[in-house]
């Protein structure tokens, strides 16, 4: 078989959603994983997915790519740079829950104090954009960010798509489809090369949709 | 959109529950002046909007609410205009808040001592009352280019 890259969309802090998708992928021994970012805000659980993703070595190696989303660098800059009404802003308040049940009135701090080291490293090395050949994967459709590139087919996150489908065309693949966001969103993996899709809801029940090539 | 016709007794009760915002100890109150004295004048004004409801046909400006009220300064006060309003100041707010709880009654007491606190205490819950704390903290509410909050109209 050859080797297969995966590419999941954004996770939204819905762990039970990227769970199920995990375990999809590794029934099909696809050789590497890699999400568009936005692991946190929004949904209820967004320590559980980092906590996740750590414990299946993101980011050690090649074989669980985890690239840095807008909401993972807010959440940074919260911890590093004390930007906590920014970080609410975007929905922050639902990470700093999943961290924390009992707020005390310097949330900040306490936020710091709960927080493991291990989650400020993962978002510490967090990597701008993957590329293999023919393909270039960042966080949103802005390749400004990327290494210089001669991939001719770009997937990336960030924008929510609303028929909770990925917008798959000759030369991209949108891959946001709302998990932890939309009512009904869903998360979705992405087969590379054959641009198959796989989907769960936000339970991490298979959706049933159809393969694309 | 079906617009229900306002009852005023109910926005009296949503002004109250959300000046929970308000009930800031002074060093929160220092840092967080402008956003505190946005939200102090949009509760007030709210408020006065629904008294003058409860009491007679409803006014459509904040200097109509100054004619009906014999009150000059309301029409400065509650003005949304920053130019008319002048710069937030302590005095502007605590005369924003002892104007409201006149109408509403004494604010509710906060048990967790800050906005941000206050606001991730009840994301879950009361959305609204959160979404209200984070702009209470913002500096202002035009500057940041990405935001995840629903407008709040009372």
């Amino acid at each position: 078989m050859s080797a297969q890259t995966v590419l999941i969309g954004d996770v939204h802090g819905n762990v039970e959603a990227l769970s199920a998708l995990l375990c999809k992928i590794d029934e099909s021994h696809a050789s590497r994983i890699v999400l568009v970012g936005d692991y946190v805000n929004r949904g209820p659980s967004s320590a559980q997915v980092l906590h996740l993703l750590i414990d299946r070595g993101a980011n050690q190696d090649d074989r669980l790519v985890c690239i840095a989303g807008n909401h993972d660098i807010a959440f940074l800059r919260c911890l590093d740079h004390g930007e906590l009404i920014p970080f609410l802003r975007m929905g922050g308040a639902a990470t700093v829950r999943s961290y924390i049940s009992d707020p005390e009135s310097d949330v900040l701090s306490q936020l710091r104090r709960t927080v493991p080291s291990s989650h400020v490293d993962f978002l510490r090395r967090l990597r701008a954009s993957y590329s293999e050949d023919g393909l270039i994967v960042t966080h949103s459709r802005d390749l400004r960010r990327a290494r210089c590139h001669s991939a001719s087919f770009h997937v990336f996150g960030h924008t929510a798509q609303p028929a909770l489908t990925p917008e798959i065309t000759e030369s991209s693949a949108a891959i946001d489809t709302g998990c932890g966001t939309l009512p009904n969103g869903r998360l979705t993996g992405l087969v590379w090369p054959s641009r198959r899709v796989v989907q769960v809801d936000a339970r991490g029940r298979p959706t049933g949709t159809a393969a694309t090539d | 959109m079906r617009l229900e016709p306002a009852r005023p007794d109910q926005l009296l009760e949503t002004v109250h529950h959300y000046s929970v915002i308000l009930n800031q100890p002074p060093s929160e109150r220092l840092c967080n002046l402008p956003g505190l004295v946005r939200l102090a004048r949009y509760l007030l004004r709210t408020a006065v909007y629904a008294q003058a409801m409860r009491i007679g046909p409803p006014c459509f400006s904040v200097r109509e609410l100054a004619s009906k009220f014999g009150d000059p300064d309301l029409a400065t006060l509650l003005a949304s205009d920053p130019i008319v309003t002048g710069p937030p100041t302590i005095d502007i707010l605590e005369d924003l808040v002892k104007r409201l709880t006149t109408i509403v009654g004494p604010l509710p007491p906060n048990t967790y001592g800050s906005i941000s606190a206050l606001a991730v205490a009840t994301w879950d819950e009361d959305r609204i009352l959160a979404t209200l704390a984070i702009r209470a903290a913002s500096d202002d509410e035009n500057t940041l280019d990405y935001s995840d909050l629903p407008k709040v109209l009372l």
